[in-house]
């Protein structure tokens, strides 16, 4: 105060107590300088000076099936209850796709489309967040990878949200777009092996049937090519006739024997007529009896072979009308399950960077550090109480 | 408290003698804790063990041959001791920070006693008391193949750590407030029992409907039991530990509690 009087004198005292002030404070303020200022002003000049700028491109995209099987129905008093909560069937699917997206599967696909290393490493990038290796492992790329796309499923309405991040518009905007691509054609895939699947048994069952039938087909063409009869139970039922026929005239043909012989005596010529005849009558109806039910040759015979053929083939024609209907079930139940990719939303072409979020960052790490800071110093005068 | 007109080299030189000294009365806290609450009495320390014990055994009971429900190797009598021993950690360092002044009163006669000594000393014992029933309980639930060893034991530590913090620092929130004001005392024990559902000690979060998972989502104690799963079985989901939220209460509260219990220590003196 007194060097109001003398600003010569000032001067030169100002400087050395300018510097014993900036030391005094130093030592009051070391450790809050230290913990929280420096921390926060190194963040700060990263992220103002040298991070580079990222954007961003958004997709969402929903995964469904034809069969009304939605994903929002795990919302339902029974799930609430039940807590048994395995994942309904589209959401499993939806799941499934973000899955693949942000796996080694996806990664391995997107460098044979594009060089997801040269976008990972533009010269724009700053060296803390470009991928450092220019030969990456794949571990290290996924991870990288993992870091810049980020796919966050919504349970609750089901949609999938994809962002994908990179340091130039076209490269985020390409990646979120052949990433969607990705999941489409992954789930192409999948819907053609849960078809094959789904359709093979019944086929096969179909196939076998129709083998079968069209076996004994042919083994009844070769029944009656083989000379015996176009229609057995045809033939037999004529051959009935016949034989009946003969029976009837042979029993005719006694009665007028006995008639005959009882009015004109044996000798008669007559007589001897009608016996000759039912002689003759009566050997007819043995040949035609032994042709109709004897060993060998005979019609029974045949027709007991025939009649099987027709058995068997009435009940293969049943079996194959049963595996062409659940081929067909199959088949319907398989083109129902099939799942297809809603593009909600396309990936959109970034303007403005949204990333990194410098502000948020620099104040997060501020108030972080000056919590920490104030636990320490509270803790600390703790401790200095102790000593006596 | 060390006055601001202190050079910052005496304040260092008062740190260094004042840590062993802190170091001391902590230790010595503990013995007197351990003896004034488990003493001559029967078993004694046994019944820190015998508490969960119990529960494991009729949990084991009842789903001895039950089937894991949460995944494959998150088996129910692991989870049970997870979720059981780590919750009496929080539930013990609570309840015992209610009036934990007024026991103690005579001590602060002692210069060198501070609040902070003796709620650290009852949260060490709280903590050090179920860790050690839950290894010999998890023990013995390995050597009876009812669980298995932990996958990430690293995690599983932080996890216990973790816990400490955020029930001391609560303790000490609890302990100035109950101090105040008596009759808010009364609504600890209420409240730590109604945690016990709601700090999600018993189920993992990933296997509850979304609605009702947001609600344990603003419970930073679930957050910490999810971690204590993910630290134990190789199964458990970490996609519902946010480290940001826990972290922010973690610090506030820590910060706030250390403010309240500086105030009171001052309440204290002046009565």
């Amino acid at each position: 105060m007194h060097g109001f009087m003398t600003p010569a004198e000032i001067r030169e005292e100002a400087r050395p107590s300018a510097a014993v002030r900036v030391r005094g404070l130093w030592k009051r303020y070391k450790w809050f300088a230290l913990v929280v200022l420096l921390p926060t002003l190194i963040v700060a000049g990263y992220l103002y000076a040298m991070a580079s700028d990222q954007f961003e491109s958004e997709a969402h995209y929903l995964v469904r099936s034809q069969g009304g099987d939605k994903g929002s129905a795990a919302g339902g008093i029974g799930a609430a209850l039940g807590f048994a909560g395995a994942a309904s069937g589209s959401q499993g699917e939806a799941m499934s796709v973000s899955d693949y997206l942000t796996s080694h599967d996806a990664v391995a696909a997107l460098r044979k489309r594009m060089d997801l290393v040269a976008i990972f490493r533009r010269p724009e990038a700053d060296l803390l967040s470009r991928l450092t290796e220019a030969d990456p492992t794949p571990e290290a790329l996924l991870k990288y990878y993992r870091k810049q796309v980020v796919v966050d499923f919504d349970s609750e309405t089901g949609i999938t949200t994809l962002t994908a991040r990179a340091f130039r518009r076209d490269d985020a905007y390409k990646l979120a777009g052949t990433l969607l691509a990705l999941g489409e054609q992954r789930v192409n895939e999948m819907n053609l092996r849960g078809f094959a699947d789904a359709v093979a048994l019944s086929r096969r069952q179909l196939d076998e049937a129709e083998r079968k039938i069209a076996s004994v087909q042919s083994r009844m063409t070769q029944f009656r090519q083989s000379g015996r009869d176009v229609d057995p139970a045809g033939t037999a039922q004529a051959q009935i006739g016949v034989v009946s026929r003969l029976t009837q005239e042979l029993s005719a043909a006694r009665a007028q024997l006995a008639t005959t012989s009882s009015f004109l005596g044996e000798s008669s010529p007559q007589v001897q007529a009608l016996r000759r005849q039912v002689r003759s009558l009566e050997s007819q109806l043995g040949s035609q009896n032994a042709r109709l039910a004897g060993g060998g040759n005979a019609i029974a015979a045949g027709l007991g072979a025939f009649e099987q053929l027709k058995v068997e083939q009435e009940l293969l024609a049943k079996q194959y009308e049963a595996a062409s209907t659940s081929f067909e079930q199959a088949r319907q139940q398989a083109v129902r399950q099939q799942l297809y990719v809603v593009r909600v939303v396309d990936a959109n072409r970034p303007v403005k960077s949204t990333y990194p979020k410098r502000a948020l960052i620099t104040l997060t790490v501020f108030f972080g550090l000056l919590v920490t800071f104030a636990i320490g110093w509270l803790i600390a005068a703790g401790v200095r109480e102790h000593a006596v | 408290m060390a006055s601001v007109s202190d050079g910052a080299m005496e304040r260092d030189t008062r740190f260094r003698r004042g840590l062993p000294v802190q170091f001391r009365v902590t230790g010595a806290l503990m013995l007197r804790e351990l003896h004034m609450r488990y003493g001559r009495e029967n078993i004694g320390y046994l019944w820190l063990i015998l508490e969960p014990l119990l529960l494991a055994a009729m949990i084991g009971l009842m789903h001895q041959r039950g089937p894991a429900h949460f995944g494959s190797d998150i088996k129910p009598v692991p989870l049970a001791l997870v979720g059981y021993c780590n919750f009496m950690t929080f539930r013990g360092i609570i309840n015992r920070a209610e009036g934990a002044l007024e026991g103690s009163a005579s001590l602060f006669y002692h210069r060198t006693i501070s609040v902070f000594d003796i709620l650290i000393s009852r949260a060490l014992l709280e903590v050090a008391g179920t860790f050690v029933s839950f290894v010999i309980l998890i023990s013995l639930a390995i050597a009876f193949g009812l669980a298995g060893l932990p996958e990430r034991p690293l995690w599983y530590l932080l996890g216990v750590f973790l816990m400490f913090w955020q029930c001391f620092a609560l303790s000490m929130i609890v302990c100035s407030i109950t101090h105040e004001n008596r009759s808010i005392g009364r609504l600890i024990h209420p409240i730590t029992y109604i945690m016990m559902p709601l700090s999600g000690a018993f189920f993992v979060l990933s296997e509850l409907p979304s609605e009702v998972r947001k609600v344990f989502y603003w419970v930073p104690l679930s957050h910490i039991f999810e971690l204590l799963r993910y630290g134990w079985f190789d199964a458990a989901n970490p996609d519902f530990i946010d480290p940001m939220y826990l972290g922010i209460w973690l610090m506030a509260s820590t910060l706030i509690g250390l403010l309240l219990i500086s105030v009171v220590r001052k309440r204290i003196e002046l009565n």
